[in-house]
């Protein structure tokens, strides 16, 4: 039996899964050597049929292999008759439990194992894709074919690139060892973002130092991955990062939806037409009928919302027009069925028909003809709101990639008191749902414990143009930097406390939201503005507050009403995120806006929470160089800040600077001055206040003890920072800390007490789902 | 997760050349996740860890060290994890 490359592939499992040889050899009983010598030698040694179907069964009950074919394949590898396993052995476990299906590499240069499992991160789509079974076909096609790599969708917008997209991405997902990944530009208005985009699309951590651009070509490069990027057109000067990717990744493939081709190098343009539409003088019998894309696609919408509505011999010529009114377009056909509801097709024609006209005499003149048929339609659905509908709908175009049910209200409240209008006669969310039957919103899958909804990115642009039109867009753009900062600053605590998954969970589904916000006060700074309106909210209890750190002075140190200066904001919004990049280990990010929020000058008299914002935002900082390694700049942030600190009576602020000098001291082996510093923390709190933060200065006096072989003060500052740690709830700093008094233990030369000290904390991290911390 | 790969491996349960080799594993898991994450772990530089590390090298040879550690880098952080659990339950029991 030639058994050369079935040894190359199990050993390949095996490297891959973590199992070893040893494991291997005790689970089919061979003695290792004997199973070395089979699987390692060029020598005579030879597996049996047995052998071979042992160790098969067994990477099968490790999960190592998952699917039936890769069982086969190994087999065929082998030499081995697929049918040497009976029947009654495929069908118990562990073969029983194989997948039928396999992730077939579609690259036929060499030889690749299949990966262990699939992933993706598609949304799972809420209705059937209709019409496009050729252009799916064509297009799966295209991307299994070995010289093309970049394919992008072209159409204008609503015409169904991103649905089309997604289908042609789950049909091929099982033929990229790494799967398929879905990057919703929509809401990135910045091309230098799209590179973290990606990341943060990949789940992936980039390198601390590198900039974005190379950690994904370090991690893309042996990657047999499908890249879905949505939405380019708004970031089209990215293509070239686009290139980059594909000459440095040579397993990569990337679909792009765009309005306009990327002008790259091997890149196939694949037009999304409308659907398909019958001919006006020539209507066929409803059942061919219903072999047009359109038609079928309009009945099916408009039944989801009156399901009585059928297409009838005396309604088939008017649906036709319908259709034809707006030429076939996937996003405007949704729009006009979505009326059925309440307007008979013929009235529905008749208004679709006013409508045309109106707009066509309008402004809408000299876009091209499918633009302006879907400017059209959308225009004549938001004139069939009602006003409050129609007011909501434009205000809800300032959230960016989706917002919460209580983000929608903050924004109704807060605008109704400042203008001193009626409340809203219905339910906020009543009028969401109004708006979701009309497919002018769409509700996301709850997130953090959250119900949440979006807009496509072509709807929100109307939405905008319609703020912008009555005043009141830089308003609301003022209004969400506040809410998001509220946000950004409760989580800030929210991921110290025994809800941090929930919070984390929260933070990520608002992760373009953070950014607006700070892109537009990062602007309105530099422009040297203020923000015109304070949130009308609580940024977060009072019982929260007395626990924060350096923070108790966003309370007093600006009174309501008073306007919030565009520069603290920014100070603020960039500090609280910090936790939340530093979790999701998204440093270069973090580093990126806290140096750009402190570059922006400050004025001679500026108030105390300006400087306050500032010396937190030093202290952050100083945090993030600490922790790429940074190590002259952290001391000197944190310096500064501890400095400014102290012109300032906020202890809890200092003590947190001092928390990051310490760390930085610690990393320089200045093991006297952590100490030093944690002491003057201490001192500076009352026992009874800021549970948490003693618990982190606490932590440092433990490892600076330790360093220094003082291992009984160490034991007793661990001991008092884990029920810190514990009476806070924060169960990632409890980890973190068993994960140095492992360390430690080492040092004492207690190793078993530290290999147990070290499971605890990796149980800690698995059963809290937080391995992105290990 | 490197400080896990020296306890087993200065540990050296059930028997020293399969916790060098253990160890190797963990660390290079370790290693390939600390460059993805940012943290360099003061294990890898404090003057005693890098006496524990020639140490625990010394135990078995050149070659079967560099695999352990290039197969410890392949791995993802599930995959590590699941090691993790393992080489540790096994040191112990």
């Amino acid at each position: 039996m030639n058994g050369r490359t079935f040894r190359d592939s199990v050993r390949e499992y095996l490297r891959n899964s973590g199992y070893s040889q040893q494991e291997l050899a005790g689970a089919i009983c061979l003695h290792p050597k004997v199973l070395s010598r089979k699987l390692n030698s060029n020598g005579n040694a030879q597996l049996t049929q047995l052998e071979v179907k042992r160790i098969i069964t067994t990477l099968a009950s490790w999960n190592v292999i998952t699917t039936r074919n890769e069982a086969l394949l190994l087999l065929d590898l082998a030499q081995v008759q697929p049918n040497s396993f009976s029947d009654k052995e495929w069908q118990t476990p562990p073969l029983s439990q194989l997948a039928p299906e396999q992730a077939q590499s579609i690259f036929s240069n060499g030889f690749s194992p299949p990966m262990l499992t699939m992933r993706h991160n598609l949304p799972a789509p809420t209705t059937r894709l209709i019409g496009r079974e050729w252009a799916v076909e064509r297009l799966r096609h295209l991307l299994r074919r070995e010289d093309v790599r970049l394919v992008t969708l072209v159409g204008s917008g609503g015409s169904g690139k991103t649905r089309l997209a997604l289908h042609v991405a789950s049909v091929l997902a099982g033929a990229f060892a790494q799967g398929v990944w879905f990057v919703a530009l929509g809401g990135v208005s910045d091309p230098e973002l799209v590179p973290m985009s990606i990341i943060q699309a990949l789940n992936m951590k980039p390198g601390p130092r590198s900039s974005p651009v190379q950690s994904l070509t370090t991690y893309l490069r042996d990657k047999q991955m499908l890249l879905v990027l949505d939405n380019f057109e708004q970031v089209k000067d990215a293509a070239s990062v686009v290139g980059e990717l594909l000459a440095a990744a040579p397993g990569l493939k990337v679909l792009v939806t765009s309005r306009t081709m990327l002008h790259l190098y091997g890149e196939h343009k694949f037009s999304v037409p409308p659907l398909d539409l019958p001919d006006l003088d020539v209507i066929p019998g409803t059942e061919d009928l219903l072999q047009y894309g359109a038609i079928q696609l309009f009945v099916e919408r408009a039944q989801e919302v009156a399901p009585d509505f059928a297409l009838a011999a005396e309604n088939a010529a008017t649906i036709v027009q319908i259709c034809d009114r707006v030429d076939g377009l996937p996003l405007a056909l949704e729009l006009a069925a979505a009326r059925v509801k309440v307007l008979p097709p013929a009235l529905l024609l008749e208004r679709l028909s006013e409508a045309r006209l109106s707009v066509l005499t309008g402004g809408a003149r000299n876009l091209p003809s499918r633009q302006q048929t879907l400017r059209n339609t959308i225009n004549w659905s938001y004139n069939l709101l009602s006003p409050e509908e129609e007011t909501t709908f434009a205000r809800l175009g300032v959230f960016t990639g989706g917002w919460s049910l209580e983000a929608a209200a903050s924004m109704m409240q807060a605008v109704e008191a400042d203008q001193e209008g009626a409340p809203l006669s219905g339910s906020l969310l009543d009028m969401l749902e109004q708006l979701v039957d009309n497919s002018l919103l769409v509700r996301l899958p709850v997130a953090g414990g959250q119900v949440r909804f979006t807009m496509l990115e072509t709807l929100r642009e109307y939405a905008l143009e319609q703020l912008a039109r009555q005043g009141d867009l830089e308003r609301l753009r003022d209004w969400h930097a506040c809410y998001y900062l509220g946000v950004a600053e409760t989580a800030e605590q929210g991921l110290r406390g025994p809800k941090q998954l929930v919070w984390l969970a929260r933070l990520a589904a608002e992760r373009d939201n953070f950014r607006a916000a700070l892109e537009w006060s990062l602007r309105r700074a530099r422009a040297g503005m203020m923000n015109s309106r304070r949130p009308r909210y609580e940024f977060r209890s009072t019982e929260e507050a007395t626990e924060t750190a350096g923070s108790e002075m966003y309370e007093t140190g600006s009174a309501h009403g008073s306007g919030l200066l565009a520069v603290e904001m920014c100070l603020r919004m960039a500090s609280a995120l910090r936790p939340y990049w530093e979790w999701q280990g998204y440093l270069p990010e973090a580093r990126s806006w806290l140096e750009a929020v402190l570059a922006l000058p400050l004025e001679e008299d500026a108030s105390e929470s300006v400087l306050a914002a500032r010396a937190k935002a030093l202290s952050e900082d100083a945090r993030v160089a600490c922790l790429q390694d940074d190590l002259p700049r952290s001391v000197e942030m944190a310096d500064q800040s501890i400095a400014l600190w102290r012109q300032q009576d906020n202890p809890g602020g200092l003590a947190t600077a001092l928390v990051h000098r310490a760390w930085a001291a610690i990393a320089m082996d200045d093991y006297g001055l952590a100490k030093s510093v944690c002491e003057q923390g201490l001192h500076l709190l009352p026992p009874n206040s800021n549970t948490w933060l003693r618990g982190q200065l606490f932590l440092y006096l433990a490892d600076a003890a330790g360093f220094t072989t003082d291992f009984e003060r160490m034991r007793s500052y661990y001991a008092q920072s884990k029920e810190l740690f514990e009476q806070a709830g924060d169960k990632s700093a409890v980890a973190d800390l068993l994960k140095d008094l492992g360390g430690m233990l080492i040092l004492e030369l207690k190793h078993t007490e530290a290999v147990d000290c070290l499971l605890s904390c990796a149980m800690n991290w698995v059963t809290n789902n937080m391995l992105q911390r290990v | 997760m490197m400080e896990l790969a020296f306890a087993v491996g200065m540990r050296g349960e059930p028997e020293p050349g399969l916790a060098s080799l253990q160890a190797a594993q963990l660390g290079g898991a370790a290693e390939s996740l600390q460059n993805a994450i940012g943290f360099s772990s003061w294990m890898k530089t404090h003057p005693i860890t890098e006496a524990m590390l020639q140490y625990i090298r010394s135990r078995v040879d050149e070659q079967s060290w560099e695999e352990a550690l290039a197969a410890g880098r392949a791995l993802t952080e599930e995959q590590a994890m699941a090691l993790a659990y393992r080489v540790g339950e096994g040191t112990l029991s």
